[in-house]
């Protein structure tokens, strides 16, 4: 059974688990098993066993730049899954499937929001169909000397107006959606087919590198996502949190106290009685975020 | 303020000079002899046979010809397209603006009112306008700067001669003279210039192929022209993408996009900016937009076109690309096109439209364009030709036209992954002086051989041997 793996990154497990939770909801719009799911499977297709074992979606597309071909088909979980080489701004648009039935698509990116993954972004927007997810991971760290390499990055929405902050340090990650954003509804609102779309995720974590999850749902023309896929009752949407990103960490907590918080569940941030000083009220808000979840390393482990 | 003087209202009366010069002010030379000759061909159309699905039957506008003549001191255009019947001639086609009540023409560009004068008025002092139709026939002649000083409660050219009862035998026994002369100085030069003749020439035989196809001959300056039409290779393992929807205008829009190309390109480097002497000659990459038949865009390598805006900007590599838009309404009120019929309205809901399929189109070309790139590449090295090489070279150039007629298709073409070798590519570079030295003396002038040739010299002599 595929699950969250902990060790290796247990923030990123976190996102995955709720990239699921969100497709799911998908089916309000269909079976996802006629679905079609392309991924960037590298050599774990980690997200590709989701995608089947979870989802139940049988037609599953991984895009790899880097390895070769037979690493990649000997490492893939399923022969079912369809590997294509090349970049996902070249292979994206041989995907018939994008066009044919619905998807669920995770472009696990490992770079900022370049203009590559705008023409990803770009071009998904403008034909995917309704009842189709998108999300991508995407890095979210910038500092002052990388201004200039940003500004590039941007491209065409780089707007020069801004203080400079405005791309650099927590603030990039604000950016990054907002021009994700206007790339998706730019193109939607192009269409020949129309579409209706809500951003649905918009997550950031730092298991290592500071990243940042957002993601999508095409609904029919009209249609009202978030309502349709009920997505206001999973409390990390974007919709939950009108509109407000989630910022994922490990509370700092040693077993005995994580035990002490979970004895008092169901509860609140106001309701929930601390065991000690030592433990703040940053560390409990981000227990109560994290705790459906799983256990940091040294909880799960013990 | 004397007790005698009136104020009921603020006189907005317009004066004849600054209506010409609004009305010439943008207007290129070109575009504004297009709008004649499209005059000329609407004129032919209201004659055109239809099959059962009501569609233009080919040829069946044989016998209509229009002369165009250009020289330095004057214009002309004849047509026997029908003629203009004497009353369309006193009451709309010398209207400045097109009236409620003024008949139309099904697939007919013309919209605005305002094309055949204020082209009149562009090109020479002096107009003379003679028609003969099936309704009447009249002459008018016009010394423009005289009528424009001349003050009129109402703005009229007055008819040399006007016969209602008058009527020629059949269509193609009607006649049409337009004839311009004393052109400015500017004009004048622009009539002469052989680069101007070329472009009207290239303008009129690629704008509406489908008057050539219905048999409306068109002579420049006494030679006969011949429609360019749009080609794209295509076989059943190399099928270009053909898109068609309506929009909630009811502007019918198709597009074709794919790629041109000979055999010759797969010797090619991938990088190369080899002959793509295709269509209409060099520097044709890109997309055609057509609006009722009418050339708005060619060959747009820009941003307008969806180039650059979230897909790749234009590069060497993909000067294979071709991409042909045809946008047609029966109501050319709807067309996304500016006043002067030369360029898109982007503010157009219509245009905006199309441009999400254009750039849509563009970006799985240019997929496919960066794929066969990738497979020249291995091909230099394995000399393997994948199956993608091969469906492109075996694809001919067909028309459009005849491209999936009644369908929509999707671009296909093989994709299996290409034979690849894992090299090391080499790069380096010498002064011209040496290579040219080098190259005769190996009797090759590609850098690329140039440069394998070195190299296996050197594992010759001093590795293998």
């Amino acid at each position: 059974m595929a699950g969250p793996n902990y060790v290796a990154a247990p923030l990123k497990a976190i996102t995955r688990e709720m990239i699921v939770e969100i497709a799911r909801r998908a089916v309000a719009y269909g079976p996802l098993k006629e679905a079609t799911y392309v991924g960037l499977g590298a050599l774990e297709f980690v997200d590709f066993r989701l995608a089947y074992e979870r989802l139940g979606i049988e037609t599953l597309i991984s895009i790899e730049e880097n390895h070769p071909l037979e690493r990649l088909e000997f490492n893939r979980p399923y022969d079912g899954i369809r590997i294509l080489q090349g970049t996902t701004n070249n292979k994206l648009p041989e995907i018939e499937e994008l066009k044919s039935s619905r998807c669920v698509i995770w472009l696990d990116y490992t770079s900022r929001l370049r203009q590559s993954e705008q023409r990803d972004l770009a071009y998904l927007a403008s034909v995917l169909a309704p009842g189709s997810a998108l999300f991508v991971c995407l890095n979210r760290v910038a500092s002052e000397r990388d201004l200039d390499v940003v500004r590039s990055e941007f491209g065409d929405y780089f707007d020069e107006s801004l203080p400079k902050t405005s791309y650099i340090g927590p603030n990039l990650a604000d950016r990054q959606r907002e021009v994700a954003e206007r790339v998706v509804r730019k193109h939607l609102a192009t269409r020949v087919d129309p579409a209706s779309v809500e951003l649905v995720i918009d997550v950031r974590y730092a298991d290592s590198a500071k990243m940042q999850v957002l993601g999508w749902v095409f609904g029919p023309v009209g249609a009202d996502v978030s309502v349709d896929c009920r997505l206001a009752e999973l409390d990390f949407t974007t919709i939950a949190r009108e509109g407000a990103p989630l910022d994922l960490a490990w509370p700092s907590l040693t077993l005995p106290e994580w035990n002490a918080l979970s004895k008092q569940l169901p509860a609140t941030s106001d309701s929930m009685v601390p065991p000690h000083k030592w433990v703040g009220e940053e560390h409990i808000q981000r227990f109560l975020t994290l705790h459906r979840w799983g256990r940091p390393i040294a909880a799960a482990n013990a | 303020m004397g007790a005698e003087e009136q104020f009921e209202s603020a006189l907005v009366e317009p004066d004849k000079n600054l209506f010409i010069q609004m009305l010439t002010r943008d207007v290129e030379l070109v575009p504004a002899i297009l709008d004649l000759w499209d005059n000329s061909v609407d004129g032919a159309l209201r004659y055109v046979e239809r099959d059962d699905d009501g569609n233009f039957v080919d040829k069946s506008l044989d016998g209509f010809h229009i002369e165009i003549a250009v020289n330095n001191d004057s214009f002309s255009i004849v047509d026997n397209c029908g003629g203009i019947p004497l009353v369309t001639a006193r009451d709309y086609a010398f209207r400045l603006g097109r009236s409620q009540d003024a008949p139309s023409v099904d697939g007919a560009v013309g919209s605005f009112g305002v094309g055949m004068k204020r082209t009149l008025f562009k090109m020479g002092d002096n107009f003379r306008v003679e028609s003969n139709s099936l309704h009447g026939s009249f002459a008018l002649e016009v010394d423009v700067p005289h009528w424009a000083a001349l003050h009129e409660d109402v703005w009229a050219f007055p008819f040399e001669r006007a016969d209602p009862d008058s009527s020629v035998a059949d269509p193609r026994s009607a006649s049409t003279v337009i004839k311009v002369w004393n052109p400015s100085a500017t004009v004048s030069s622009q009539f002469t210039d052989d680069m101007f003749i070329a472009r009207l020439r290239r303008e009129l035989e690629i704008r509406r192929p489908e008057a050539f196809d219905l048999g409306i001959v068109t002579k420049l300056n006494g030679e006969e022209l011949s429609a360019k039409h749009a080609l794209l290779k295509s076989s059943s393992d190399f099928r270009p993408l053909v898109r068609r929807f309506k929009t909630p205008e009811d502007v019918r829009v198709e597009i074709h996009a794919g790629l041109v190309g000979g055999a010759k390109d797969a010797n090619l480097t991938p990088d190369d900016d080899g002959d793509a002497d295709k269509f209409v000659g060099h520097d044709d990459a890109g997309w055609y937009v057509l609006a009722n038949g009418r050339v708005l865009l060619a060959a747009d390598r820009t941003r307008l076109t969806g180039w650059g805006d979230d897909t790749a900007r234009y590069h060497p590599q993909f000067r294979n690309f071709r991409g042909y838009v045809d946008i047609r309404s029966n109501d050319a009120r709807n067309l996304p096109w500016n006043t002067s019929k030369t360029g898109v309205d982007e503010s157009s809901q219509v245009w905006k439209l199309v441009y999400g399929a254009m750039r849509t189109a563009l970006a799985e070309v240019q997929a496919l364009a960066s794929r066969l790139k990738e497979d020249r590449r291995a091909y230099l090295d394995t000399e393997v030709k994948s199956t993608l090489m091969q469906a492109y070279e075996e694809a001919r150039e067909r028309p459009v036209e005849e491209i999936s007629p009644k369908q929509e298709s999707a671009l296909s073409y093989p994709k299996q992954e290409a034979q690849k070798k894992r090299q090391k590519t080499v790069r380096f570079s010498v002064e011209p002086e040496k290579f040219d030295r080098v190259a005769e003396s190996l009797g090759t002038d590609s850098p690329q051989q140039l440069g394998r040739a070195l190299f296996d010299y050197y594992w010759r002599l001093e590795v293998e041997g």
